[in-house]
C-alpha cells in the first residue's frame, strides 16, 4: 500500500472523527438554579437533533482518538523516514570481461564502452548529495571476482584503468554472476548495495528483470555488428580405438554474411589439406566436414575481417590412435585378433583380465577390464536372478536390453572386496566402486565401475566375456556384447586425447603454437547479433535493494491501538472523564 | 466551592466609613418595629418621668422634685437598657446557589454575610455566623457546625457552636428553631475571619446549635441570605420558622439573591437542555423549545413562589433584594457601592440607636 494512500486513510479517519465530534445536540446545555421551575413545562418532542459546531477540544475521548490517529500518521511517517533514512550510496558495479567484450563496435571495444559507462557512474556518485558514498567493482566472465572492494575513497575509484577491464579469452557464466551477487563481500559481510549495476554485452537474463528477484540496472553495451567464425567443432571417433573418423565444423555468420569467406585447413607445416569457399545459408550457417584426417596438428582459418577475431582461427590435434594395444590376459578367446587389436604387454592402452586373478601386477594408470571366467558359471544358480538396482545413465548400459541381461542365468556376481583384491589397486576402498547392476541375492555387483583416481586407471567389472567370434544368437548374448563394447569404449575414452582445450581461469590465454592447443571458442561468445535495448544510463534514483526499515514505526502503531482500546473501554465504562 | 479570605472585596477602611455613615444618619433612619431600643437599667439617661408607686425609690431625682415645688410630687430618672444586639447571619448553601452558570451566588452570599458581620461588629453588636446546609439527608455530620473559640474583651474564653439542621428531606430552614448547642459572642474581626474560613471549609467540629435559639431573644436580628428558589413546601416551612422567630420578638431580615435576570439572559429562542438542582437529565428529559411564552410562564412561577413566601412575611420581616444584572456577573463595586451601602433595610438592621 502506498504512502499516499495510508496518509489519506489516516487523515480521512481524523476528519471523520472530527466531524463526528462536531455533531452537537441541538439542545444546548444550560445549568440554571431555576431549573426546577421548568419541570412543569412541556418538553420538546424531539430527543435527538444534531447541529454542527466546533468540536470540544477538551473531550478526552476525542483527544484519545485524535492521538491514536496521529500515532498512526507518525507510524507511516516513521516507516517512510526509516526506509529512506539511509542517506548513503553504495553502488556495486559488475563489469563483464568475457571474451565477447573484445568485440569491436564503432571503432572501440565493448570493454572500452563499459569502462566509459563505469566512469560516468563514478561521476554520478561523486556528484550525488549522499552523505556516504561507496563503490564496489567486480569483474565476471566464467566466474566473478572482486576488482575494487567497497570503498568510499574516490581516489581509488579514479585509479581504475581501462586495462583493468580488458576482455579475457573466457566464456560468460551469468549464473556465476547471480551467485556472486548473493554473496556479501568477504571483508564486510554486512555490506549491502543500494545500487547494483551490471555492465555486459549479454542480454538481460530473466532473473535480472526489473521486477524479478534481484532488481538491478543492466547496462547492455552490445550493438549488433557483423561477425563470422567457427561456432562449434564436432568429432566422431571409433569407440574402441578412439580414432577420429570425422570432423564437422559449424560456422556461423552473425549479421550480414561476408560476400566471400574462405576456409583453409592446414596440417603441420603449412600443408594445405583442405580449402574451400564457405557457402552460407539464409540463416548464416555453414557446415564444413573433414573426414579421414591423418594424425597431426591442424590449423583451420577463416578469411575476412570481422568484429571478433577469436573464432576465426582454430588449432587442433588429431591423435594417432589407429590401433589399440591391449594386454590380453583371458584364455581361450581370440578377441584381439578379431578386433584388430594388437596384443602387447608393453605400453598397452588396455588390460583385460579374467577371474580369478592371483598375484596379478598391473601398471598404474592403465584401464582394466575384469571379466568372469568365460561363459562358464562359477557356481550353481538354482534360482532366477534379477537386478535389484541399476545406475541410471551409466554409459555401460547404453543400448543394452536389461531384460536380456536379467534372463542370463550364467551371470555371476562377486563381492566388492573380491573385486578390489583382484584389480590390484592397493589403497582404494570399496566405497569408490560404482555398482551399475547389483544382484538381488546376495546383493553383490554384477556390473561395476571404478573411476580413475590418482595413479590408477579406471576399472570395469563384468561377469562374463561374451563370445565375439560369431553373431549373437540370442538377445542375452547380444546384450553382453553391447555391455562389453560400452565398457571398452568407456575405458578407452578415459585416455582419449582431446583435439584442443578451451581457455579457463587457470589458463586464460589461447595457445596456437604448440600442442595442446588452447582455444577461446566458448559458446555464444562470437554471437554479435544482439542489439541492446533500453537505456545505458545509470539511474541513481533507482535503488536496487531498499533498506529494511527500522522497526520504530511499530511502536506508534502499538500506542495507537492501546489508545483506541483504552478510549473504547473508558467510553463503555462511562468513566468520569467522558 | 472554597472561598478564600482574600476574595472579600472590601477593605476595613471602607467598612468603617460605611459604619460612620450609618451612625451619622442614625437619627434619620425610620425606626423599625423590631429595632427599637427598650428602656431599662443602664447608665444611658433617657428622660424624667413621674414617680409611681412601686418604682425604685433610688431612681428619684430629689433635686428636680424639690425644684418643681409641688408637694409630694416626685420625679424619677429613666435610663436606656444597654442590651447589645444579637445578629444571627444565616447563609443558605443549598445547591441552587451553585446551580447557575456564572452567577456566583454563593460567593456573593458569603461576601454579604461577612460585610454585615463586620459592620455589626464595628457597632459592638454580637454576631453569629451560620452556614445553613440543605440537601444533606440523614447525615447529621455533614451539617456544618462550627465552634469558634476566642477571647472576649474581658479575656474570657468564648465559643460559638453552630449546627444547621437537617430533616433529611431537603431544606433545613423549617427546623430553624430546633437547633441546639451553645454560643458565645464573637466580637473581633479576627474571629469573624476565622469563623468564616472554618464555615467555608467545613473542618470545624460539629456541635449543637442551641446557642442560636438562645440568641434569638427580643432585640436580636436574624439575617437570612438565600436565593429562595426552594420548593413551595420548603418555602412554607421557612415561613413558619420565620413566624416563630418573629414570635420571639426578633427582627428578621431577608436578603434575597435574585439571579433570574441573569439566567433569563442565557436563554434565547432555541432548544435547551436545562439542568440544575432538583432536575435529573435522565429521568426528567429536560429538553425545551424555549420561547417567550415559556420564559414568561417560568418567570411567573418563580415570582409566585417567592411572592407566596414574602406575602406571608410582609409584616413580619424586612426584605431586600440583590439582583444580578442580565449582562453578566455581579461586580463587587456594583454590589457594595450601589446596593449594599444604600439599602435601607440593611441600614435599619445595622444602625444603633434608631428610635
Amino acid at each position: 500500500m502506498s504512502l499516499g494512500l495510508l496518509v489519506t486513510a489516516a487523515l480521512g479517519a481524523m476528519t471523520a472523527l472530527t466531524l463526528n465530534r462536531m455533531r452537537r445536540s441541538r439542545f444546548r446545555p444550560r445549568v440554571l438554579s431555576t431549573a426546577r421551575f421548568f419541570l412543569d413545562e412541556p418538553r420538546s418532542e424531539v430527543r435527538r437533533r444534531w447541529v454542527f459546531c466546533w468540536p470540544r477540544w477538551n473531550d478526552r475521548g476525542y483527544q484519545m482518538q485524535m492521538a491514536a490517529m496521529a500515532c498512526l500518521l507518525l507510524a507511516v511517517w516513521l516507516h517512510e523516514l526509516t526506509s529512506n533514512s539511509d542517506d548513503s550510496l553504495r553502488v556495486h558495479v559488475c563489469v563483464d570481461v568475457s571474451g565477447s567484450m573484445a568485440t569491436r563496435q564503432a571503432g572501440v571495444t565493448r570493454s572500452q564502452i563499459g569502462f566509459e559507462l563505469l566512469s560516468r557512474i563514478v561521476d554520478q556518485i561523486e556528484g550525488s548529495s549522499a552523505a556516504h558514498r561507496e563503490l564496489r567493482v567486480s569483474l565476471f566472465d566464467s566466474e566473478a571476482e572482486e576488482l575494487l572492494p567497497a570503498t568510499s575513497d574516490s581516489t581509488r575509484w579514479r585509479a581504475l584503468k581501462s586495462e583493468d577491464f580488458a576482455a579475457r579469452k573466457l566464456g560468460t557464466d551469468l549464473m556465476s554472476l547471480r551467485r556472486w551477487s548473493k554473496q556479501p563481500p568477504p571483508d564486510n559481510p554486512a555490506w549491502r548495495p543500494t545500487h547494483w549495476v551490471v555492465i555486459s554485452d549479454q542480454p538481460r537474463p530473466q532473473w535480472a528483470e526489473p521486477d524479478a528477484e534481484l532488481p538491478l540496472q543492466w547496462l547492455d553495451v552490445a550493438d549488433a555488428v557483423a561477425n563470422h567464425g567457427v561456432a562449434a567443432i564436432e568429432q566422431r571417433r571409433d569407440p574402441l580405438s578412439g580414432r577420429v573418423e570425422f570432423l564437422s565444423l559449424k560456422l556461423r555468420a552473425y549479421g550480414p554474411p561476408p560476400s566471400q569467406t574462405r576456409i583453409t585447413v592446414t596440417r603441420d607445416a603449412a600443408r594445405v589439406v583442405h580449402e574451400q569457399d564457405v557457402a552460407w545459408d539464409a540463416n548464416g550457417v555453414a557446415n564444413v566436414e573433414l573426414s579421414k584426417l591423418p594424425a597431426g596438428n591442424y590449423r583451420i582459418e577463416l578469411s575476412g575481417e570481422d568484429a571478433w577475431s577469436d573464432d576465426n582461427l582454430v588449432r587442433l590435434t588429431i591423435p594417432d590412435a589407429t590401433q589399440v594395444k591391449v594386454d590380453w590376459r583371458v584364455s581361450g578367446q581370440p578377441l584381439p585378433q578379431l578386433l584388430d587389436w594388437e596384443a602387447s604387454a608393453d605400453h598397452p592402452r588396455l588390460v583385460v583380465a579374467e577371474l580369478p586373478i592371483r598375484n596379478a601386477q598391473f601398471s598404474p594408470g592403465l584401464p582394466l577390464l575384469i571379466v568372469g571366467n568365460g561363459s562358464r558359471p562359477i557356481g550353481p544358480r538354482p534360482n532366477l536372478w534379477f537386478f535389484c538396482s541399476l545406475r541410471q545413465g551409466s554409459p555401460l548400459l547404453e543400448s543394452v536390453n536389461l531384460d536380456a541381461l536379467e534372463a542370463h542365468r550364467e551371470a555371476v556376481s562377486l563381492p566388492i572386496h573380491e573385486l578390489l583384491k583382484g584389480c590390484g589397486q592397493p589403497g582404494r576402498t570399496e566405497n569408490e566402486w560404482q555398482c551399475v547392476l547389483k544382484d538381488n541375492n546376495p546383493g553383490n555387483p554384477c556390473l561395476a565401475t571404478l573411476p580413475a583416481h590418482g595413479p590408477w586407471g579406471a576399472v570395469v567389472w563384468m561377469p562374463v566375456l561374451p563370445d565375439l567370434t560369431r553373431l549373437a544368437a540370442s538377445s542375452e548374448e547380444l546384450a553382453w556384447q553391447t555391455v562389453f563394447s560400452n565398457a571398452v569404449a568407456w575405458l578407452l575414452a578415459e585416455r582419449e586425447v582431446p583435439l584442443f582445450e578451451l581457455t579457463s581461469r587457470a589458463a586464460p590465454e589461447p595457445q596456437f603454437d604448440v600442442p595442446p592447443f588452447r582455444l577461446a571458442l566458448h559458446p555464444d561468445e562470437g554471437d554479435t547479433s544482439h542489439q541492446s535495448v533500453g537505456s545505458r544510463d545509470f539511474e541513481i534514483q533507482r535503488r536496487a535493494t531498499p533498506e529494511e526499515p527500522a522497526p520504530w514505526w511499530q511502536f506508534p502503531v502499538l500506542l495507537a491501538l492501546l489508545l483506541l482500546v483504552a478510549e473504547r473501554v473508558m467510553a463503555f465504562a462511562r468513566l468520569p472523564v467522558f | 466551592m472554597m472561598i478564600k479570605r482574600r476574595d472579600f472585596p472590601l477593605r476595613d477602611s471602607q467598612l468603617q466609613r460605611y459604619r460612620l455613615q450609618l451612625d451619622r444618619r442614625a437619627s434619620s433612619v425610620p425606626p423599625g418595629d423590631r429595632l427599637l431600643r427598650r428602656r431599662g437599667q443602664s447608665l444611658q439617661f433617657r428622660e424624667y418621668a413621674p414617680y409611681s408607686l412601686g418604682d425604685d425609690i433610688r431612681s428619684v431625682d430629689w433635686r428636680l422634685s424639690l425644684s418643681r415645688g409641688a408637694p409630694w410630687e416626685l420625679w424619677k430618672k429613666t435610663f436606656d437598657a444597654e442590651d447589645a444586639q444579637q445578629v444571627v447571619i444565616t447563609v443558605d448553601t443549598s445547591q441552587t446557589l451553585d446551580g447557575s452558570e456564572g452567577s456566583s451566588k454563593r460567593v456573593v452570599a458569603w461576601w454579604l454575610a461577612e460585610a454585615i458581620a463586620r459592620v455589626a461588629l464595628l457597632g459592638s453588636d454580637r454576631v453569629v455566623l451560620h452556614r445553613l446546609e440543605a440537601h444533606q439527608p440523614d447525615e447529621s455530620t455533614n451539617d456544618s457546625s462550627t465552634t469558634i473559640r476566642s477571647r472576649d474583651r474581658q479575656g474570657a474564653d468564648v465559643s460559638s457552636d453552630l449546627r444547621p439542621l437537617s430533616d433529611g428531606r431537603g431544606s433545613n430552614l423549617h427546623r430553624l428553631f430546633e437547633w441546639r448547642g451553645a454560643a458565645r459572642e464573637v466580637r473581633s474581626m479576627g474571629q469573624v475571619n476565622a469563623h468564616l474560613d472554618a464555615l467555608k471549609s467545613g473542618t470545624l467540629e460539629t456541635n449543637g446549635l442551641g446557642v442560636i435559639e438562645r440568641r434569638l431573644v427580643p432585640t436580636a436580628a436574624m439575617v437570612i441570605v438565600s436565593d429562595f428558589y426552594c420548593s413551595a413546601r420548603h418555602s412554607e416551612m421557612l415561613a413558619r420558622s420565620v413566624d416563630q422567630a418573629v414570635t420571639r420578638r426578633c427582627a428578621v431580615v431577608i436578603v434575597e439573591l435574585d439571579s433570574w435576570p441573569w439566567e433569563r439572559s442565557l436563554l434565547a429562542r432555541d432548544g435547551y437542555l436545562i439542568d440544575g438542582p432538583g432536575v435529573s437529565v435522565e429521568r426528567d428529559n429536560p429538553r425545551y423549545e424555549v420561547d417567550d411564552d415559556l420564559i414568561a410562564r417560568v418567570e411567573k412561577k418563580i415570582a409566585d413562589n417567592k411572592s407566596a413566601f414574602f406575602r406571608r412575611l410582609n409584616r413580619l420581616a424586612a426584605h431586600t433584594r440583590c439582583s444580578w444584572p442580565a449582562g453578566g456577573t455581579l461586580q463587587p463595586e456594583t454590589l457594595f457601592g450601589d446596593w449594599f451601602e444604600n439599602d435601607a433595610v440593611l441600614a435599619k438592621l445595622l444602625v444603633r440607636g434608631a428610635s
